[in-house]
Protein backbone atom coordinates (compact mmCIF):
# COMPACT_ATOMS: atom_id res chain seq x y z
CA UNK A 1 0.00 0.00 0.00
CA UNK A 2 0.89 3.15 -0.86
CA UNK A 3 2.24 5.72 2.25
CA UNK A 4 -0.45 7.64 4.16
CA UNK A 5 0.68 11.17 6.11
CA UNK A 6 -1.53 13.31 7.46
CA UNK A 7 -0.24 16.32 8.47
CA UNK A 8 -1.91 18.57 10.88
CA UNK A 9 -2.11 20.45 14.02
CA UNK A 10 -2.61 18.24 17.78
CA UNK A 11 -6.18 20.91 18.51
CA UNK A 12 -7.60 21.09 15.31
CA UNK A 13 -11.15 19.14 15.16
CA UNK A 14 -10.58 19.54 11.34
CA UNK A 15 -7.57 16.89 11.53
CA UNK A 16 -9.45 14.93 13.94
CA UNK A 17 -12.17 14.26 11.23
CA UNK A 18 -9.25 12.63 9.51
CA UNK A 19 -7.50 10.76 11.81
CA UNK A 20 -11.24 9.23 13.73
CA UNK A 21 -11.85 7.75 9.55
CA UNK A 22 -8.31 6.70 9.36
CA UNK A 23 -8.50 4.93 12.65
CA UNK A 24 -11.68 3.58 12.09
CA UNK A 25 -11.19 1.76 8.73
CA UNK A 26 -7.43 0.70 10.59
CA UNK A 27 -5.03 2.79 8.14
CA UNK A 28 -1.56 3.12 9.39
CA UNK A 29 -0.01 6.47 8.50
CA UNK A 30 2.73 9.18 9.35
CA UNK A 31 1.77 11.81 11.36
CA UNK A 32 3.33 15.49 11.11
CA UNK A 33 2.62 18.03 13.23
CA UNK A 34 2.42 21.49 11.70
CA UNK A 35 3.41 24.91 13.55
CA UNK A 36 0.54 27.64 12.14
CA UNK A 37 3.06 30.50 13.26
CA UNK A 38 6.02 28.81 10.96
CA UNK A 39 4.44 26.73 8.13
CA UNK A 40 6.54 24.20 6.53
CA UNK A 41 7.49 24.01 3.13
CA UNK A 42 5.82 21.08 2.87
CA UNK A 43 2.32 22.42 3.81
CA UNK A 44 2.73 25.44 1.94
CA UNK A 45 2.84 23.05 -1.64
CA UNK A 46 0.39 20.62 -0.71
CA UNK A 47 -2.18 23.27 0.29
CA UNK A 48 -1.48 26.43 -1.69
CA UNK A 49 -4.83 27.57 -1.98
CA UNK A 50 -5.82 27.83 1.56
CA UNK A 51 -2.33 26.92 3.58
CA UNK A 52 -4.36 24.56 6.53
CA UNK A 53 -4.58 21.89 7.98
CA UNK A 54 -5.61 18.64 7.65
CA UNK A 55 -3.65 17.42 4.24
CA UNK A 56 -3.56 13.70 3.58
CA UNK A 57 -0.83 13.09 1.30
CA UNK A 58 -1.16 9.51 -0.39
CA UNK A 59 1.42 8.01 -2.37
CA UNK A 60 2.62 11.56 -2.29
CA UNK A 61 -0.50 13.05 -3.37
CA UNK A 62 -2.10 15.18 -1.63
CA UNK A 63 -6.30 16.15 -0.63
CA UNK A 64 -7.17 19.20 1.26
CA UNK A 65 -10.06 20.14 3.29
CA UNK A 66 -11.38 17.50 5.78
CA UNK A 67 -14.65 16.39 4.80
CA UNK A 68 -13.07 15.63 1.29
CA UNK A 69 -9.84 13.83 2.81
CA UNK A 70 -12.83 12.14 4.36
CA UNK A 71 -14.92 10.58 1.16
CA UNK A 72 -11.27 10.36 -0.37
CA UNK A 73 -10.74 7.82 2.98
CA UNK A 74 -14.11 6.35 2.27
CA UNK A 75 -13.91 5.84 -1.43
CA UNK A 76 -10.04 4.14 -1.18
CA UNK A 77 -10.83 2.11 1.60
CA UNK A 78 -14.16 0.66 2.07
CA UNK A 79 -13.66 -1.33 4.75
CA UNK A 80 -16.17 -0.17 7.92
CA UNK A 81 -18.01 2.42 5.68
CA UNK A 82 -18.91 5.44 6.69
CA UNK A 83 -21.47 6.51 4.52
CA UNK A 84 -24.61 4.37 3.85
CA UNK A 85 -25.33 2.06 0.89
CA UNK A 86 -28.49 3.54 -1.16
CA UNK A 87 -27.99 6.69 -2.78
CA UNK A 88 -30.88 8.60 -0.88
CA UNK A 89 -29.35 8.01 2.31
CA UNK A 90 -26.26 8.99 1.40
CA UNK A 91 -27.64 12.43 0.21
CA UNK A 92 -28.95 12.72 3.31
CA UNK A 93 -25.50 11.90 5.04
CA UNK A 94 -24.08 14.55 2.62
CA UNK A 95 -26.65 17.21 3.62
CA UNK A 96 -25.75 17.01 7.16
CA UNK A 97 -22.14 17.09 6.50
CA UNK A 98 -22.44 20.35 4.80
CA UNK A 99 -24.49 21.35 7.11
CA UNK A 100 -22.03 20.64 10.05
CA UNK A 101 -19.31 22.45 7.74
CA UNK A 102 -21.12 25.87 7.36
CA UNK A 103 -22.45 26.15 11.17
CA UNK A 104 -19.47 25.06 12.66
CA UNK A 105 -16.77 26.52 11.54
CA UNK A 106 -14.44 29.54 13.00
CA UNK A 107 -17.27 32.12 11.61
CA UNK A 108 -20.30 30.17 13.54
CA UNK A 109 -21.70 31.48 16.17
CA UNK A 110 -20.31 28.69 18.49
CA UNK A 111 -16.71 30.64 18.15
CA UNK A 112 -18.00 34.25 17.71
CA UNK A 113 -19.00 33.49 21.43
CA UNK A 114 -16.08 32.87 21.77
CA UNK A 115 -14.46 35.75 21.03
CA UNK A 116 -16.86 38.35 22.06
CA UNK A 117 -18.99 39.48 25.26
CA UNK A 118 -21.96 41.50 26.03
CA UNK A 119 -24.40 42.07 23.38
CA UNK A 120 -22.20 40.51 20.63
CA UNK A 121 -21.95 37.58 22.84
CA UNK A 122 -25.72 37.20 23.58
CA UNK A 123 -26.51 37.38 19.56
CA UNK A 124 -24.28 34.44 19.21
CA UNK A 125 -25.24 32.59 22.21
CA UNK A 126 -29.14 32.65 20.88
CA UNK A 127 -27.88 31.67 17.96
CA UNK A 128 -25.96 28.70 18.35
CA UNK A 129 -28.87 27.46 20.62
CA UNK A 130 -31.11 27.72 17.19
CA UNK A 131 -28.19 25.64 15.57
CA UNK A 132 -28.36 22.99 18.18
CA UNK A 133 -32.23 22.81 18.05
CA UNK A 134 -32.08 21.64 14.51
CA UNK A 135 -29.70 19.49 14.78
CA UNK A 136 -31.46 17.67 17.84
CA UNK A 137 -35.17 17.48 15.85
CA UNK A 138 -33.96 16.68 12.48
CA UNK A 139 -30.54 15.52 12.33
CA UNK A 140 -29.74 13.05 14.80
CA UNK A 141 -33.94 12.53 15.60
CA UNK A 142 -34.23 9.27 17.38
CA UNK A 143 -31.06 7.72 16.03
CA UNK A 144 -27.95 6.76 18.55
CA UNK A 145 -25.68 8.07 16.05
CA UNK A 146 -26.35 10.15 13.46
CA UNK A 147 -24.95 6.99 11.66
CA UNK A 148 -27.52 4.92 13.32
CA UNK A 149 -26.43 2.14 15.42
CA UNK A 150 -22.58 2.64 13.95
CA UNK A 151 -20.50 5.99 13.76
CA UNK A 152 -20.61 7.56 10.64
CA UNK A 153 -19.71 10.42 8.60
CA UNK A 154 -21.94 12.82 9.94
CA UNK A 155 -21.12 11.76 13.34
CA UNK A 156 -17.24 12.50 12.07
CA UNK A 157 -18.18 16.05 10.52
CA UNK A 158 -19.99 16.88 14.02
CA UNK A 159 -16.37 16.52 15.68
CA UNK A 160 -16.59 20.44 17.16
CA UNK A 161 -19.67 19.23 18.74
CA UNK A 162 -18.35 16.09 20.22
CA UNK A 163 -15.76 17.43 22.52
CA UNK A 164 -14.54 21.30 21.23
CA UNK A 165 -18.10 22.56 22.19
CA UNK A 166 -17.28 21.92 25.99
CA UNK A 167 -13.88 23.89 26.22
CA UNK A 168 -15.87 26.60 24.94
CA UNK A 169 -18.46 26.37 27.25
CA UNK A 170 -16.14 25.68 30.14
CA UNK A 171 -13.84 28.94 29.26
CA UNK A 172 -16.55 31.34 28.90
CA UNK A 173 -18.92 30.13 31.63
CA UNK A 174 -21.94 29.31 29.23
CA UNK A 175 -23.48 25.71 28.91
CA UNK A 176 -25.17 25.25 25.24
CA UNK A 177 -25.35 21.66 25.07
CA UNK A 178 -27.69 20.97 28.21
CA UNK A 179 -28.70 17.65 28.95
CA UNK A 180 -32.66 19.23 29.53
CA UNK A 181 -32.51 21.13 26.25
CA UNK A 182 -30.92 18.78 23.87
CA UNK A 183 -31.45 15.08 25.87
CA UNK A 184 -30.34 13.37 22.84
CA UNK A 185 -27.88 15.43 21.47
CA UNK A 186 -26.07 15.46 24.65
CA UNK A 187 -26.57 11.52 24.80
CA UNK A 188 -24.92 11.27 21.33
CA UNK A 189 -21.58 13.33 22.81
CA UNK A 190 -21.67 10.77 25.79
CA UNK A 191 -21.95 7.75 23.77
CA UNK A 192 -19.43 9.17 21.02
CA UNK A 193 -16.90 9.67 23.65
CA UNK A 194 -17.27 6.32 24.80
CA UNK A 195 -16.56 4.34 21.57
CA UNK A 196 -12.97 2.78 22.08
CA UNK A 197 -11.64 4.88 18.94
CA UNK A 198 -12.90 8.33 19.46
CA UNK A 199 -12.02 7.55 23.09
CA UNK A 200 -8.31 6.57 22.49
CA UNK A 201 -8.01 9.65 19.63
CA UNK A 202 -8.93 13.05 21.33
CA UNK A 203 -6.80 15.48 22.54
CA UNK A 204 -5.02 15.90 25.82
CA UNK A 205 -8.09 17.51 27.81
CA UNK A 206 -5.63 19.47 30.76
CA UNK A 207 -3.38 20.90 27.37
CA UNK A 208 -6.75 21.68 25.48
CA UNK A 209 -7.87 23.97 28.65
CA UNK A 210 -4.95 25.65 29.00
CA UNK A 211 -5.11 26.60 25.18
CA UNK A 212 -8.32 27.49 25.35
CA UNK A 213 -7.80 30.08 28.39
CA UNK A 214 -5.03 31.48 26.59
CA UNK A 215 -6.45 31.88 23.29
CA UNK A 216 -9.99 33.74 24.92
CA UNK A 217 -7.51 35.85 27.14
CA UNK A 218 -5.31 36.82 24.01
CA UNK A 219 -8.98 37.69 22.34
CA UNK A 220 -10.15 39.45 25.20
CA UNK A 221 -7.30 41.53 25.50
CA UNK A 222 -6.98 42.77 21.82
CA UNK A 223 -10.53 43.96 22.01
CA UNK B 1 -38.98 6.82 -16.23
CA UNK B 2 -42.53 9.14 -15.84
CA UNK B 3 -42.04 12.60 -16.25
CA UNK B 4 -44.14 13.64 -12.39
CA UNK B 5 -41.70 11.11 -10.86
CA UNK B 6 -38.65 13.32 -10.78
CA UNK B 7 -39.17 17.13 -9.78
CA UNK B 8 -37.39 20.32 -9.52
CA UNK B 9 -38.32 23.17 -7.42
CA UNK B 10 -36.42 26.12 -8.24
CA UNK B 11 -36.19 29.67 -10.53
CA UNK B 12 -34.77 30.05 -13.98
CA UNK B 13 -32.64 32.73 -12.50
CA UNK B 14 -30.62 30.92 -10.15
CA UNK B 15 -27.42 29.30 -10.49
CA UNK B 16 -27.77 26.83 -7.98
CA UNK B 17 -30.81 25.56 -9.31
CA UNK B 18 -29.02 25.10 -12.70
CA UNK B 19 -26.87 22.56 -11.31
CA UNK B 20 -29.62 19.68 -11.02
CA UNK B 21 -31.44 20.11 -13.53
CA UNK B 22 -27.92 20.28 -16.31
CA UNK B 23 -27.30 16.73 -14.12
CA UNK B 24 -30.56 15.02 -15.03
CA UNK B 25 -29.99 16.51 -18.97
CA UNK B 26 -26.90 14.64 -19.13
CA UNK B 27 -28.94 11.13 -18.12
CA UNK B 28 -31.14 12.17 -20.63
CA UNK B 29 -33.87 12.28 -17.48
CA UNK B 30 -36.91 13.50 -17.80
CA UNK B 31 -38.52 15.99 -15.19
CA UNK B 32 -41.10 18.77 -13.89
CA UNK B 33 -39.60 22.07 -13.25
CA UNK B 34 -41.79 23.45 -10.68
CA UNK B 35 -41.07 27.36 -10.41
CA UNK B 36 -41.04 29.08 -6.97
CA UNK B 37 -42.49 32.35 -7.18
CA UNK B 38 -40.40 35.19 -6.67
CA UNK B 39 -40.68 36.76 -3.47
CA UNK B 40 -42.50 33.70 -1.51
CA UNK B 41 -41.95 30.65 -1.00
CA UNK B 42 -44.45 27.49 -1.93
CA UNK B 43 -45.57 25.04 0.79
CA UNK B 44 -44.06 22.01 -0.80
CA UNK B 45 -40.80 24.05 -0.66
CA UNK B 46 -40.94 24.74 2.61
CA UNK B 47 -42.36 20.96 3.20
CA UNK B 48 -39.58 19.41 1.55
CA UNK B 49 -36.45 21.62 2.48
CA UNK B 50 -37.62 22.73 6.28
CA UNK B 51 -34.23 23.09 7.47
CA UNK B 52 -32.68 26.15 4.76
CA UNK B 53 -36.64 26.77 3.32
CA UNK B 54 -34.55 26.90 -0.38
CA UNK B 55 -34.13 26.10 -4.28
CA UNK B 56 -32.78 23.45 -5.58
CA UNK B 57 -34.98 20.52 -4.18
CA UNK B 58 -35.06 17.41 -5.96
CA UNK B 59 -38.35 15.19 -5.27
CA UNK B 60 -37.64 11.88 -6.76
CA UNK B 61 -40.38 9.82 -6.38
CA UNK B 62 -41.28 11.51 -2.55
CA UNK B 63 -38.38 11.64 -1.26
CA UNK B 64 -36.74 15.54 -1.15
CA UNK B 65 -33.48 15.98 -1.65
CA UNK B 66 -31.51 19.14 -0.81
CA UNK B 67 -28.24 21.41 -1.51
CA UNK B 68 -27.58 21.62 -5.29
CA UNK B 69 -24.02 19.86 -5.48
CA UNK B 70 -25.21 17.02 -3.13
CA UNK B 71 -28.40 16.57 -5.59
CA UNK B 72 -26.03 16.47 -8.65
CA UNK B 73 -24.17 13.12 -6.84
CA UNK B 74 -27.30 11.63 -5.82
CA UNK B 75 -28.31 12.02 -10.04
CA UNK B 76 -24.98 10.28 -10.60
CA UNK B 77 -25.66 7.50 -8.18
CA UNK B 78 -29.04 6.69 -9.28
CA UNK B 79 -28.90 7.19 -12.83
CA UNK B 80 -25.99 4.78 -13.88
CA UNK B 81 -26.91 3.85 -17.27
CA UNK B 82 -26.09 7.72 -18.44
CA UNK B 83 -22.31 9.35 -18.35
CA UNK B 84 -20.52 9.82 -15.17
CA UNK B 85 -20.31 12.66 -14.20
CA UNK B 86 -18.19 12.43 -10.90
CA UNK B 87 -14.49 11.05 -11.93
CA UNK B 88 -14.05 7.04 -11.09
CA UNK B 89 -10.45 7.95 -9.55
CA UNK B 90 -10.44 8.78 -6.32
CA UNK B 91 -7.90 11.27 -6.50
CA UNK B 92 -9.56 13.18 -9.01
CA UNK B 93 -12.81 12.81 -7.42
CA UNK B 94 -11.33 14.98 -4.45
CA UNK B 95 -9.87 17.26 -6.83
CA UNK B 96 -13.02 18.08 -8.35
CA UNK B 97 -15.16 18.34 -5.18
CA UNK B 98 -12.29 20.52 -3.88
CA UNK B 99 -12.67 23.17 -6.69
CA UNK B 100 -16.56 23.13 -6.35
CA UNK B 101 -16.27 23.96 -2.90
CA UNK B 102 -13.56 26.68 -3.41
CA UNK B 103 -16.01 28.05 -6.21
CA UNK B 104 -19.10 28.17 -3.63
CA UNK B 105 -17.22 29.29 -0.88
CA UNK B 106 -14.59 31.70 -1.67
CA UNK B 107 -15.12 32.71 -5.40
CA UNK B 108 -18.91 32.99 -5.56
CA UNK B 109 -18.78 35.50 -2.19
CA UNK B 110 -16.49 37.53 -3.75
CA UNK B 111 -18.24 37.75 -7.03
CA UNK B 112 -21.70 38.95 -5.26
CA UNK B 113 -19.29 41.44 -3.19
CA UNK B 114 -18.28 42.33 -6.45
CA UNK B 115 -21.99 43.18 -7.70
CA UNK B 116 -22.69 45.08 -4.74
CA UNK B 117 -20.32 46.73 -3.30
CA UNK B 118 -18.98 50.43 -4.28
CA UNK B 119 -15.28 52.33 -4.26
CA UNK B 120 -12.75 50.87 -2.49
CA UNK B 121 -14.52 47.85 -1.55
CA UNK B 122 -15.63 47.22 -4.75
CA UNK B 123 -11.74 47.39 -5.85
CA UNK B 124 -10.80 44.55 -3.27
CA UNK B 125 -13.62 41.99 -4.29
CA UNK B 126 -12.46 42.79 -8.04
CA UNK B 127 -9.26 41.15 -6.93
CA UNK B 128 -10.58 38.17 -5.15
CA UNK B 129 -12.40 37.36 -8.42
CA UNK B 130 -9.12 37.98 -10.76
CA UNK B 131 -7.00 36.02 -8.39
CA UNK B 132 -9.47 33.23 -8.12
CA UNK B 133 -10.09 33.19 -11.79
CA UNK B 134 -5.99 33.08 -12.49
CA UNK B 135 -6.30 29.52 -9.51
CA UNK B 136 -9.41 28.19 -12.02
CA UNK B 137 -7.07 28.69 -14.94
CA UNK B 138 -4.34 26.76 -13.80
CA UNK B 139 -6.95 24.09 -12.47
CA UNK B 140 -8.59 24.45 -15.82
CA UNK B 141 -5.14 23.12 -17.14
CA UNK B 142 -4.46 20.43 -14.84
CA UNK B 143 -7.85 18.84 -14.75
CA UNK B 144 -8.72 18.65 -18.47
CA UNK B 145 -5.90 17.11 -19.37
CA UNK B 146 -6.06 18.98 -22.75
CA UNK B 147 -9.59 18.20 -23.21
CA UNK B 148 -12.71 20.52 -23.88
CA UNK B 149 -13.71 20.21 -19.87
CA UNK B 150 -12.74 20.57 -16.21
CA UNK B 151 -14.02 16.42 -16.53
CA UNK B 152 -12.75 16.09 -19.78
CA UNK B 153 -14.24 14.92 -23.01
CA UNK B 154 -17.23 15.32 -21.54
CA UNK B 155 -18.67 17.62 -18.98
CA UNK B 156 -18.50 16.98 -15.28
CA UNK B 157 -19.12 17.80 -11.44
CA UNK B 158 -16.51 21.18 -11.43
CA UNK B 159 -17.57 21.82 -15.07
CA UNK B 160 -21.24 22.17 -13.51
CA UNK B 161 -20.14 23.61 -10.06
CA UNK B 162 -18.52 26.72 -12.34
CA UNK B 163 -20.47 26.73 -15.34
CA UNK B 164 -23.70 27.48 -13.55
CA UNK B 165 -21.92 30.94 -12.31
CA UNK B 166 -21.11 31.88 -16.01
CA UNK B 167 -24.80 33.44 -16.70
CA UNK B 168 -23.96 36.12 -13.62
CA UNK B 169 -20.76 36.39 -14.57
CA UNK B 170 -21.44 37.52 -17.63
CA UNK B 171 -23.85 39.96 -16.32
CA UNK B 172 -21.41 41.38 -14.14
CA UNK B 173 -18.89 42.27 -16.86
CA UNK B 174 -21.44 43.96 -18.42
CA UNK B 175 -23.06 45.76 -15.77
CA UNK B 176 -19.49 46.45 -14.46
CA UNK B 177 -18.16 47.41 -17.62
CA UNK B 178 -15.82 44.86 -16.55
CA UNK B 179 -13.69 42.09 -17.90
CA UNK B 180 -13.55 38.86 -16.13
CA UNK B 181 -12.62 36.35 -18.44
CA UNK B 182 -9.75 37.08 -20.82
CA UNK B 183 -8.37 35.99 -24.04
CA UNK B 184 -5.09 37.20 -22.29
CA UNK B 185 -5.24 35.77 -18.66
CA UNK B 186 -7.48 33.13 -18.97
CA UNK B 187 -7.59 31.51 -22.16
CA UNK B 188 -8.51 28.16 -21.39
CA UNK B 189 -11.58 29.31 -19.30
CA UNK B 190 -12.44 31.68 -22.54
CA UNK B 191 -12.74 28.38 -24.53
CA UNK B 192 -14.26 26.45 -22.10
CA UNK B 193 -16.56 28.75 -21.10
CA UNK B 194 -17.85 28.78 -24.95
CA UNK B 195 -18.14 24.96 -25.01
CA UNK B 196 -19.72 24.83 -21.94
CA UNK B 197 -22.82 27.01 -23.04
CA UNK B 198 -22.92 25.40 -26.00
CA UNK B 199 -23.47 21.41 -24.50
CA UNK B 200 -26.71 20.25 -24.92
CA UNK B 201 -27.19 19.66 -21.54
CA UNK B 202 -26.45 23.36 -20.79
CA UNK B 203 -28.16 25.29 -23.78
CA UNK B 204 -31.53 25.57 -23.33
CA UNK B 205 -31.24 26.52 -19.21
CA UNK B 206 -28.53 29.07 -19.51
CA UNK B 207 -30.52 31.95 -19.18
CA UNK B 208 -29.98 34.95 -21.21
CA UNK B 209 -27.77 37.90 -19.98
CA UNK B 210 -30.27 40.42 -20.96
CA UNK B 211 -32.72 38.27 -18.72
CA UNK B 212 -30.81 38.11 -15.74
CA UNK B 213 -29.67 42.05 -15.96
CA UNK B 214 -33.47 42.37 -16.12
CA UNK B 215 -34.39 40.06 -12.97
CA UNK B 216 -31.28 41.91 -10.95
CA UNK B 217 -33.26 45.07 -11.60
CA UNK B 218 -35.93 43.31 -9.13
CA UNK B 219 -33.66 41.32 -6.89
CA UNK B 220 -31.83 45.54 -6.43
CA UNK B 221 -35.50 46.35 -5.88
CA UNK B 222 -36.38 44.01 -3.27
CA UNK B 223 -32.95 44.66 -1.25
CA UNK B 224 -33.26 48.21 -0.99
CA UNK B 225 -37.16 47.56 0.44
CA UNK B 226 -35.78 45.10 2.86
CA UNK B 227 -34.71 45.89 6.07
CA UNK B 228 -30.79 46.77 6.29
CA UNK B 229 -28.41 43.97 6.53
CA UNK B 230 -27.42 42.84 10.28
CA UNK B 231 -23.77 43.06 11.05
Amino acid sequence: MAEVKLHGRWSSPYVYRVIWALKLKGIPYEYIEEDLFNKGPLLLQYNPVHKKVPVLVHGGKPICESMIIVEYIEQTWPQNPLLPNNPYERAMARFWVKFADDNTDKDSPFWLLFRSSGEKQEKAIKESLEILKVVEEHGLGEKKFFGGDKIGIVDIAFVEFAYWLGFIEEIVGVKLLDAHAFPRLHAWQKNLKEVPVIKENLPDHGEMLVYFKWRREMLMASQ
Amino acid sequence: MAKNDVKVLGAWPSTFVMRPRIALNIKSVNYEFLEETFGSKSELLLQSNPVHKKIPVLIHGDKPICESMIIVEYIDEVWTSGPSILPSDPYDRAIQRFWAAYVDEKWFAAMRGLRIAQGEERKAFLDQVTEGLALLEEAFGKCSKGKAFFGGDRIGLLDIAFGSLLGWLRVTEKVGKVKLLDEAKTPGLVKWAESFCADAAVKSIMPETEKLIEFSKLLMAQMKGAPPPKN
